[in-house]
């Protein structure tokens, strides 16, 4: 961690005596002055109206004191936007990434759009509210969901779409369930989510590896799409790559798979890097549930390749692409057009295409329509 | 009784001459204060007015959204051209009756007093039938983004930035206009909202453009400042843009206005603009918790650079930009648009245009006294005014007034610059 130079503690001390301590967590004077002022709001707003309550200036230091510390931002102030919905975030659950909710937006979008070309192409003579009324429920399942960020968004984009809409989170931690629960009832009452989100959204407690978890839940029904964010760090890189503040403060369950698994486990689950824990399992769900599309979030370009190497070994999945973190700007589509032709990388003899700019984020792969249901049609060659 | 009722009538004659004198006198003033319409624009109302009539023909037989509307823009001047020449032509009658010597007494009393009301009413409506051919703005009905900057006068500056925003905030308050602060920079002490760097205030109501457009150039602010311990006055100066808000989507209704479509005036190429988000540094993902959501855009042909980090959400900071960027362009190109207008406008009668650099208005703390330096208005209720109050009303409507004025002489250099263009063009073809 670079040191921070005087000049700038100086700098910091002039323009606010409350920044310096900030600055120890953000190394930028910009987002401590940003972070500054939404601590300042949140010391502002959640006052106690007792006369022994401390007053807010003393909360506001008392919150720059923990920030100094390398408290997650989120946790203190209990919530992160994530698209339109705000996530309610608590000690003990993954906080919602910039990165996911990117990824997220854009599925959503793929889907939505492909569902309206399929409405204007209906047959004619059908009326368009009864048309999306006939419609079978789409069904989206997303493991690991954690505060249920990705659910949540998913519902709030499609739900003016498309009516029929059955989508669930599971999670192994029993805190995440709830307060994927409650950051339901948050956004609904805050007027992001509409009110129908009650009966078509739930979440669960299961265990991913355990082979009766989702009995009656995930495994004897079919889910069209399944999404997960799954712990994805290696020991190692969590010691070297993750920053302070991650490693000390958020759950380390929701970032690094479980290791007793590499002993007990299966075959696949042997061979991979320590980091892949959760991508065969994540296949073997996809196929008995029957998933027409699939999209794992991943931590890099390697480990995405990894992936996709899975994948093509299941030899089960039409096609894949690779989402980098900025997949989904539609505005600045024509900008990366400009500068370079499609990016597409070979592994293992075919080819697969790379979307977006950023790092590797995500891998996609679908089969049996499933391209056709986000308007993608391309295939593995 | 007899001399009495001779007395009576006689007093009767007397009295009725009399009238008519003093109305002959009172026409005789009218009619130099009668505000005649120049020529010019009498001749562009009656184009006006027989295109409305043909549009109208033709909407009987078909109806069209777009000719509607346009027929609709235009029945404005064909009523007032048709109830300014009902009255013009009611004059000549009336001054008939009342030179005629045979008319009786009685009538022509009441031929005097319905004239001068007629008097009255002609001068109203011909001052509608001009402002009824001021073409409208572009902007007029949309809602506004209104942009405050500090210019010279460093922190006094920052100061009396703060004090304009809260009198435009209080102003929507006051007129049930839904204010929204789009992006707010203080200045070096976070602590402090009173200092501005930066301040734009989206007032999300249609015609808030027509409204807040006499605000637009730059306020003066003369005062001993907080900051200042000997006592001195300083003179510093905050500008004020007032940019017309796109809406999100642009439906079809709004023509010109529409911004996804690549032919009009007001598209942006979203291959022209650079967008610089926060990038993780290194990893990324669930290796870190960044919570740096700033955008930075980059119109690079014309180089305006909006960054906006208000909000946490990054995707909410984007759209924020976007709709600043754009409203900033829009502006821009029609203000380019307007500049090429005046150039023409000065050759003909040397009416300037009124630039945005140009100083609109002085607040002058020690004399509590706000001059409006367009309209020449100066009223000694500063604190009224700056509470958003009604004096500030007093202040924007005699700017309009003004504004309007400009634009009546400037639509008449207009149409003399035509009609000497087209009578140069006659006089050619005819040689």
């Amino acid at each position: 961690m670079p040191r921070l130079s005087t000049s700038i503690l100086r700098h910091a001390r002039h323009q606010h005596p409350l920044l310096p301590l900030l600055l120890r967590a953000c190394h930028d004077l910009d987002s401590a002055r940003n972070e500054l002022r939404w601590l300042r709001k949140h010391a502002l707003k959640t006052g106690d109206s007792k006369s022994s309550a401390p007053t807010w200036q003393q909360r506001f230091h008392r919150l720059c004191l923990e920030r100094a510390k390398g408290v997650p931002l989120q946790y203190i102030l209990g919530t992160q936007p994530f698209g339109d919905l705000e996530i309610l975030c608590k000690p003990g659950v993954l906080i919602p990434r910039p990165e996911t909710e990117s990824i997220t937006t854009y599925l959503a979008s793929l889907i939505s759009s492909a569902f309206t070309l399929k409405l204007s192409q209906r047959a004619k003579g059908i009326d368009e509210s009864q048309w999306v009324a006939d419609q079978k429920p789409l069904r989206i399942l997303d493991l690991c969901t954690g505060t249920g960020c990705i659910p949540l968004l998913m519902h709030a984009i499609l739900s003016p779409r498309i009516q029929n809409l059955r989508i669930a989170g599971a999670d192994i931690s029993p805190t995440s369930v709830s307060l994927a629960n409650e950051n339901l009832k948050h956004n609904i009452k805050g007027g992001s989510l509409q009110e129908k989100a009650n009966e078509q959204l739930s979440f669960y407690h299961a265990d991913v590896f355990s082979d009766d978890h989702c009995a009656g839940r995930a495994n004897h029904t079919v889910w069209d799409i399944l999404v997960s964010n799954p712990p994805y760090i290696s020991p190692s890189a969590f010691n070297k790559t993750t920053s302070r503040s991650v490693r000390n403060y958020e759950p380390k369950e929701a970032l690094v798979p479980p290791q007793n698994l590499l002993e007990t486990g299966e075959e696949s689950i042997r061979s991979t890097d320590t980091g892949d824990t959760f991508y065969p399992r994540l296949l073997h769900i996809a196929q008995q549930v029957h998933a027409k599309v699939l999209l794992m979030e991943v931590a890099d370009i390697a480990q995405a390749t990894r992936v996709v190497e899975l994948v093509l070994g299941t030899r089960r999945w039409e096609a894949c692409q690779i989402w980098r973190d900025w997949s989904g700007a539609r505005k600045e589509k024509r900008k990366r057009k400009r500068k370079r032709k499609r990016e597409v990388i070979l592994i293992n003899g075919s080819i697969t295409r790379v979307m977006g700019e950023g790092n590797g984020r995500a891998v996609l792969v679908w089969r049996d329509g499933g391209g056709k249901m986000l308007g993608l049609s391309e295939r593995c060659r | 009784m007899f001399i009495t009722r001779w007395g009576g009538s006689r007093r009767c004659l007397y009295a009725s001459r009399r009238k008519a004198v003093q109305t002959w006198r009172y026409q005789s003033t009218t009619t130099a204060a009668t505000p005649t319409i120049s020529p010019a624009l009498l001749g562009r109302a009656r184009a006006l007015a027989v295109e409305h009539a043909q549009l109208s023909k033709k909407l009987n037989s078909e109806y069209d959204a777009q000719l509607a509307k346009k027929a609709g823009a235009l029945s404005a001047v064909a009523e007032a051209l048709n109830g300014w020449e009902a009255a013009k032509n009611s004059l000549p009658e009336l001054q008939q009756l009342i030179k005629d010597p045979s008319t009786d007494a009685e009538l022509r009393s009441l031929a005097a007093e319905e004239l001068a009301t007629m008097n009255e009413k002609l001068s109203t409506l011909s001052k509608s039938l001009q402002t009824s051919l001021i073409p409208q703005h572009p902007f007029a009905d949309m809602p506004c983004l209104v942009e405050i900057r500090p210019g010279a006068g460093g922190n006094e500056a920052a100061l009396f930035a703060g004090d304009l925003l809260r009198m435009y905030r209080a102003f929507c308050k006051r007129k049930g206009l839904r204010a929204n602060l789009l992006k707010l920079d203080s200045s070096a002490s976070v602590s402090s909202d009173d200092q501005i760097e930066e301040a734009v205030l989206e007032i999300d109501a249609a015609g808030a453009y027509d409204i807040f457009k006499c605000e637009a150039g730059v306020h003066r602010v003369q005062r001993v400042p907080a900051t200042e311990n000997k006592g001195r006055i300083h003179t510093s100066a905050v500008s004020v843009l007032v940019l017309p808000n796109f809406p999100e989507q642009g439906d079809e209704e709004m023509g010109a206005a529409n911004i996804d479509d690549p032919s009009s005036d007001y598209y942006i190429d979203p291959g022209d603009v650079r967008t610089d988000v926060m990038r993780a540094r290194g990893a990324g993902g669930q290796h870190v918790n960044t919570t740096d959501s700033a955008v930075r855009l980059t119109h690079i042909p014309t180089n305006t650079v909006i960054a906006i980090q208000d909000s946490r959400s990054q995707p909410k900071n984007r759209a924020k930009a976007w709709q600043i960027l754009r409203a900033k362009l829009a502006q821009q190109r029609r203000d380019a648009r307007e500049e090429e207008m005046a150039q023409l406008r000065v050759s003909v009668i040397g009416v300037a245009r009124m630039g945005r650099g140009d100083k609109v208005r002085t607040y002058n703390w020690g004399q509590q006294r706000v001059t409006d330096h367009r309209s020449g208005i100066t009223l000694h209720h500063l604190d009224g005014i700056l509470e958003g109050g009604e004096s500030l009303d007093h202040v924007m409507s005699s700017v309009k007034e003004w504004l309007n004025t400009r634009d009546i002489e400037s639509l008449i250099a207009d149409e003399e610059a035509e009609r000497a263009k087209s009578e140069g063009v006659a006089g050619k073809t005819h040689q």
